[in-house]
């Protein structure tokens, strides 16, 4: 029985069929045929699987993303990051990667990230003499940090589905997060330096970083007022979320004055509709998820492990094969809704912490937004740079054998996901 | 004509109504907070309306969605075929599509009308108004859902229509 349900999703999911419908109808299929629960469940689950206070955090999130994009954010903290590294042949590959990890601090998601910087630093890194392949490539690496860095949309969905505190969830992103964006500008750095990338440069001055500085410094303010608010107990991850899409309101129109109301409808439309292809994809998921555990399909995954005497460390491995492979077809978000639930109790058996694997994961999703064919990062970048999805992607590869590498350091060595928990 | 017209309205009330529902509780939960950190008053039905609101925002945004084509998919499989095959795929995407959608509208009715006969109410809160109100985005969400599907194949079968006789 539980074949056919693995079998219908994937066989809807090849025909095309939206991610959401096919985990539904799947699930409306299966119940039909194996009676695993009442078709008054299914009506129940439509409506409750969505209701939870924690997902509210998703809209306010994607939201705050959105008024960041349009207001400007990145602009400003691009040129302080600029001037920090002022003088520094190939420094601009630094300052952009600083400014996507501190992006990925003030927003939750990775294409909101790699939209927002793409726009102001491929054109300005190319008129520096960077190619343009190289730069949409760092451009769309760097946009995963918004994942991995918290706030981060893809954790708020993994304690959702594995019932986790959000807010742990973020602090162990801090570090893997710190660890990511080093490597990506160590490698940025390195290929700059070796190609002779961005030789023009301008001379480093401390009048350059105080300007620069003054005009970032709201933006700057961003991740200072979400994060501390949810570290030093003030609000809920949730309400962190409203008050980052609060505060990027009073910064955009009153500060940077780059948005006005006129601006908010779209605005509002275009992170309610980030929010229904999310959501409607994890309400699908949760049904699924547990039609799945009424048939005993996460059992047998534990059995299955369980037989083959997989040790923690194996499995993880094994999980990341899986993972990057599937990534390469799969977007982050069906990875993360469609896979986690089956793997969750196989991690609880194996004696796994569960935080240590939702970092894990979302290295995983960060990988996958940047893989092609199906890459949600390298389309975004594609189309902001007006080159074609080829060239990104070669521009890419360097950053992906990176987040590999960090990806295997995270598996091996679970005290850095966990040191500040 | 007259059926262009209305899918318009339609449009326009969707995502009007999907961004009434975003900007509602956004508005609730900054109000809720501050009200709590400044003067110790907290809404009692302020987190369980902004529940109901985020699901009524879902469902009002996967109508815009489904009418825009901009539902989240694999499309790499069927990119590897031709273009009358893919445009096959998608047909067939739709029609399953639409076929759930016309089963979750039944289930939908079923449902409201189940809450309706035990006259079921918000279980943390004083919301004045009985669940039902709120689950009627099941049946309405997935009505909407089915009606842009249907238009959409109509609209394929017309241009497929057009183009043998052209």
């Amino acid at each position: 029985m539980a074949f056919v349900l693995v079998f219908l999703i994937l066989l809807l999911l090849a025909i095309g069929v939206p991610v959401g419908f096919a985990l539904w109808l799947s699930g409306l299929v299966f119940v039909l045929v194996s009676g695993a629960t009442s078709l008054t469940q299914v009506a129940q689950s439509v409506y409750s699987s969505l209701d939870s206070f924690v997902l509210l955090a998703v809209p306010f999130f994607i939201l705050a993303g959105n008024i960041m994009l349009r207001s400007g954010f990145a602009t400003y903290l691009f040129a302080f990051m600029q001037s920090l590294v002022g003088g520094i042949s190939g420094g601009a590959s630094i300052g952009a990667t600083g400014a996507s990890a501190i992006f990925g601090a003030m927003t939750g998601s990775s294409v909101a990230s790699a939209a927002a910087l793409g726009r102001t630093m491929i054109p300005t890194m190319e008129a520096l003499g960077y190619p343009r392949s190289y730069t949409a490539g760092l451009m769309a690496a760097g946009g995963t940090l918004g994942i991995l860095i918290p706030p981060s949309v893809a954790m708020v969905i993994f304690a959702e589905l594995s019932q986790q505190s959000v807010k742990s969830l973020f602090l162990a992103g801090v570090v893997p997060g710190l660890i990511s964006a080093v490597a990506i500008g160590v490698v940025a750095f390195s290929i700059s330096f070796r190609h002779g990338y961005g030789k023009r440069t301008e001379p480093f001055s401390l009048g350059a970083v105080w300007r620069t500085f003054v005009k970032a410094g709201p933006a700057l303010g961003m991740p200072a007022i979400v994060l501390g608010g949810i570290y030093l107990g003030y609000t809920t991850p949730t309400e962190a979320a409203a008050l980052s899409v609060v505060y990027g309101l009073f910064v955009g129109m009153c500060v940077y004055r780059t948005i006005g109301f006129r601006d908010l409808p779209g605005i509002f439309l275009d992170s309610a509709r980030g929010t229904g292809s999310i959501l409607f994809i994890l309400s699908g998921a949760l049904f699924v998820g547990m039609l799945a555990t009424l048939v005993g399909i996460p059992q047998s995954i534990v059995e299955l492990i369980a037989a083959s005497d997989l040790s923690p460390i194996g499995f993880l491995l094994l999980a990341n094969v899986m993972l990057i492979a599937l990534g390469c077809f799969l977007d982050g978000f069906t990875l993360l809704t469609v896979v986690a639930p089956l793997l969750l109790p196989s991690v609880a058996a194996l004696g796994i912490n569960p935080i240590h694997f939702a970092i894990v994961l979302v290295l995983n999703i960060e990988i996958a937004a940047v893989t092609p064919p199906i890459g949600l990062n390298l389309f975004v970048i594609t189309g902001i740079s007006g080159t074609t999805m080829k060239e990104v992607a070669i521009g890419v590869a360097p950053f992906v054998l990176a987040l590999v590498c960090v990806l295997l350091l995270l598996t091996f060595i679970p005290y850095l996901s966990l040191l500040l928990l | 004509m007259m059926l262009n017209r209305i899918s318009s309205v339609l449009a326009k009330a969707e995502d009007g109504l999907a961004v009434l529902c975003l900007a509602g509780v956004f508005l609730l939960v900054t109000y809720d907070m501050t009200s709590r950190t400044f003067w110790g008053v907290s809404l009692p039905w302020s987190e369980e309306f902004s529940r109901v609101l985020l699901i009524m925002l879902v469902y009002f945004s996967a109508i815009g969605l489904t009418r825009r084509n901009e539902h989240i998919r694999v499309e790499f499989i069927v990119g590897l075929f031709g273009q009358s095959a893919q445009k096959r795929f998608a047909l067939l995407a739709d029609l399953l599509c639409l076929a759930f959608a016309l089963s979750a509208t039944w289930l939908g009715v079923v449902f409201v009308k189940e809450s309706i006969r035990f006259n079921l109410s918000f279980a943390h809160s004083n919301l004045p108004f009985p669940v039902w109100v709120a689950q009627l985005i099941v049946p309405v969400g997935f009505a909407l859902i089915s009606l842009r599907l249907v238009l959409r194949l109509l609209g394929a079968r017309q241009a497929e229509q057009l183009r043998s006789e052209g």
